[in-house]
């Protein structure tokens, strides 16, 4: 039997998904979530919702002047100290 | 005091740095423009704002471009600037209080229809109007709008998101995960007000 309680994986989520918990956790929520259809299906739901926020809000251009603006407002600064 | 010759080497020398600064910063920090744009646009939720934010940041990131040590991550820095000048100019000027989530989301409450796959519920949201899901993320108070940000839109790790926003790593995860259900839920609203699903 996993190691691990359903509340305690899905706080753990997160850092299941980037790896970065120590690698004994990781298997205790891999153990988890492949006995147990109810905390795998929300982890699975967890990554798309993640998928959808990136692909929806993230793809604003900015307009061609700003960059101009920018690197004006560089030029007349003194160079960076170092 | 060394000789005359020794002061001009040592202007040259420093010329020769802020030089090579300067073009780091052209080739290295201005292409993260396009990036740091609709994070910006997502933090003040209006453009000109979000263009005066990124003015700021950028100048302010030349400023203390010496202070930046070559071959850490540098986008991290610049979300860090980023953070900052929007605390200290603009958040003031937006007079957005510092607001918590009121409402408590137990975790065990999916907002989908429940019976479906995880697919499905992927194809539901995925009609669900970009300005819509803007608008979701835009009504997050900004502490946890930034969390989610960070985590969903740039892939950041905890520890990098805990050392951006200069809070506990233990305060990343609440307010990801607090964060994240709200999402979430306004999210499945709009799916139902748009008829985006049956109930």
């Amino acid at each position: 039997m996993s190691e691990i309680n359903c509340e305690e994986v899905l706080k753990q989520v997160d850092l299941y998904l980037t790896t970065e918990l120590p690698s004994e956790e990781i298997e205790n929520i891999t153990v988890h979530l492949e006995e147990c259809g109810s905390c795998d299906d929300r982890v699975e739901v967890h990554v798309r919702l993640r998928r959808i926020i990136a692909t929806k809000c993230g793809q604003e251009a900015p307009p061609h002047t700003l960059l101009q603006r920018i690197r004006s407002l560089v030029e007349q600064e003194r160079p960076p100290g170092a | 005091m060394g000789s005359r010759a020794e002061q001009t080497e040592q202007t040259e020398r420093t010329q020769e740095q802020e030089r090579e600064l300067k073009e780091r910063f052209d080739r290295d920090v201005l292409p993260l423009l396009s990036t740091l744009y609709p994070a910006a646009l997502r933090l003040t939720r209006n453009p000109s704002d979000a263009e005066d934010l990124l003015q700021e940041t950028f100048l302010r990131a030349y400023r203390g471009f010496g202070g930046f040590t070559e071959g850490t991550n540098l986008k991290a820095w610049m979300y860090r600037i980023l953070t900052n000048t929007y605390i200290n100019s603009y958040r003031k000027k937006q007079r957005e209080p510092v607001t918590v989530l009121e409402e408590e989301i137990p975790d065990w409450y999916l907002y989908g229809s429940g019976s479906t796959e995880a697919s499905a519920e992927e194809e539901v949201l995925k009609r669900v109007p970009d300005e819509d899901v803007k608008a979701a993320l835009e009504a997050l108070p900004e502490q946890f709008r930034m969390a989610v940000w960070l985590a969903d839109v740039e892939g950041f790790h905890y520890k990098e998101i805990a050392e951006i926003l200069d809070i506990p790593i233990g305060t990343v995860m609440s307010r990801l995960h607090r964060g994240r259900r709200a999402l979430e839920k306004r999210l499945w609203e709009r799916v139902r007000e748009r008829g985006l699903v049956r109930d």
